[in-house]
């Protein structure tokens, strides 16, 4: 929160963030098996993972924690966020976590994508975390507006007081300021919004550009790739290998 | 040195003239939209259109396109200006992974340049041989279909006008402040 260890500092910087705001981790979960997890601990330098932030010029950033290979948890990690968050799932801007222990698979207990288990595992654990934030943005606005915490409807990433919409932004800075909330009311499964039904992929777009980044598109300097050479007829083996014929390529083997 | 045009420009690249057109274009002008999925020529991932046919790039050597037209996923639409396909994709959901999809893209988009009204065994055929792990295959079909209806509803619609629905993503937003 507020008051980061020095080395939760440098996990942001890791991640890229440069400004301030709020910034929320995946807290505890009752049941779930024992955990290092302890968002009180400032002074133990156990930093809390992070998966959300909201920024001071009402940006939504999830760090999503497993990988998308199809099967559509870009979505559907983040619509589970954006439920409890209040928040359109399409107001998240979502960026794949870097490898990190806060993000490993509370099920799994690695940083694992498989076993079609990421929306079990994570439905609780997500949500609860987006609640923390949301109550957190509630209570930040009830102070700012100077209104009863009561009275203030958060909906589509807005809090609305006295016919007023006031983006979240305006209250992540002092959000981040605030006790930190563990136990916010997550919502029963008749008051979804967003989960359940059915809407267009967040990364439909991405996709079906050409602009969705994969493994294999990362450059990185002095990086060399292996392309495997296939025999034009099946079963064919190399006869000669001709090693100065590829000038422009190091061989490895 | 190998000239030819790359979405419209002109470009002119010194490489080795057996060098497959999927790397001059991915490594050399660092558009990464096109896949390498097989290397043989069997996945279509790597499919771009050469003078408006879709064409395998992985197998195709840069020296074969001088003087020609190349035109890559990045060529076909944008976020802000999609091709009536790709809208297409995108209200279908019709990508899961993503890998393939560029390269289906750029077949299909060849196949209503040349047919706005393709039969359903014309879709077969320009489309076959496009390998989907996540078995895509009949939304993408589906999405062809509608879009050629739209554009025949609408003759006049120049291609890459975007065509607004119902499902945009785009115009579900809450109202800004």
């Amino acid at each position: 929160m507020s008051q980061l260890t020095p080395s939760r500092r440098n996990f942001l910087k890791l991640l890229g963030f440069t400004g301030g705001g709020l910034v929320l981790g995946v807290p505890l979960v009752a049941g779930c098996a024992a955990s290092t997890r302890d968002h009180n601990s400032k002074d133990k330098g156990f930093t809390p993972s992070s998966f959300l932030q909201i920024t001071e010029d009402n940006e939504i950033h999830f760090y999503l924690p497993q990988d998308e290979m199809g099967q559509g948890i870009y979505t559907g990690l983040t619509t589970l966020v954006a439920e409890e968050l209040e928040v359109n799932p399409e107001q998240i801007q979502v960026h794949f976590a870097p490898p990190h222990k806060d993000f490993r698979n509370l099920t799994l207990e690695m940083q694992l994508t498989g076993g079609s288990n990421s929306i079990s595992a994570w439905f609780r654990p997500l949500r609860q975390s987006a609640a923390n934030a949301r109550e957190l943005i509630r209570n930040a606005a009830a102070q700012q507006l100077n209104a009863p915490v009561t009275q203030l409807q958060l909906q589509e990433g807005q809090v609305s007081w006295r016919g007023k919409k006031h983006p979240y932004g305006d209250f992540a800075a002092l959000a981040g300021t605030l006790p930190v909330v563990e136990d916010a009311p997550i919502k029963k499964n008749g008051d979804f919004r967003h989960i359940g039904k059915s809407r267009p992929r967040l990364d439909g777009i991405a996709k079906s550009t050409g602009t969705a980044v994969f493994g294999i598109d990362i450059d990185i300097p002095n990086l060399y790739r292996a392309v495997v050479v296939r025999s034009p007829v099946h079963g064919g083996i190399p006869k000669q290998f001709f090693r100065g014929s590829l000038p422009r390529f190091q061989i490895c083997a | 040195m190998i000239s030819f045009q790359l979405n419209g420009e002109d470009v002119s690249v010194d490489i080795p003239a057996d060098t497959p057109l999927l790397w001059v274009i991915r490594d050399y002008f660092k558009l990464k939209g096109s896949k390498f999925g097989c290397g043989k020529g069997l996945c279509g991932a790597c499919s771009m259109h050469l003078d408006g046919d879709s064409v395998r790039t992985c197998i195709h050597p840069v020296s074969a396109v001088s003087g020609k037209s190349v035109k890559t996923i990045e060529g076909l639409g944008s976020a802000d200006n999609l091709h009536p396909l790709q809208q297409a994709w995108i209200d279908n959901n019709a990508p899961q992974c993503g890998y393939c999809q560029s390269g289906q893209l750029m077949s299909a988009s060849a196949l209503l340049a040349k047919n706005l009204s393709p039969s359903e065994e014309e879709i077969d055929n320009a489309m076959k041989g496009h390998i989907c792990r996540c078995g895509t295959y009949p939304r993408i079909k589906k999405a062809i279909t509608e879009t050629a209806k739209a554009l025949n509803s609408t003759a006049s619609r120049p291609v890459g006008y975007y065509l607004p629905t119902e499902n945009n993503v785009q115009e579900d937003k809450g109202e800004s402040p």
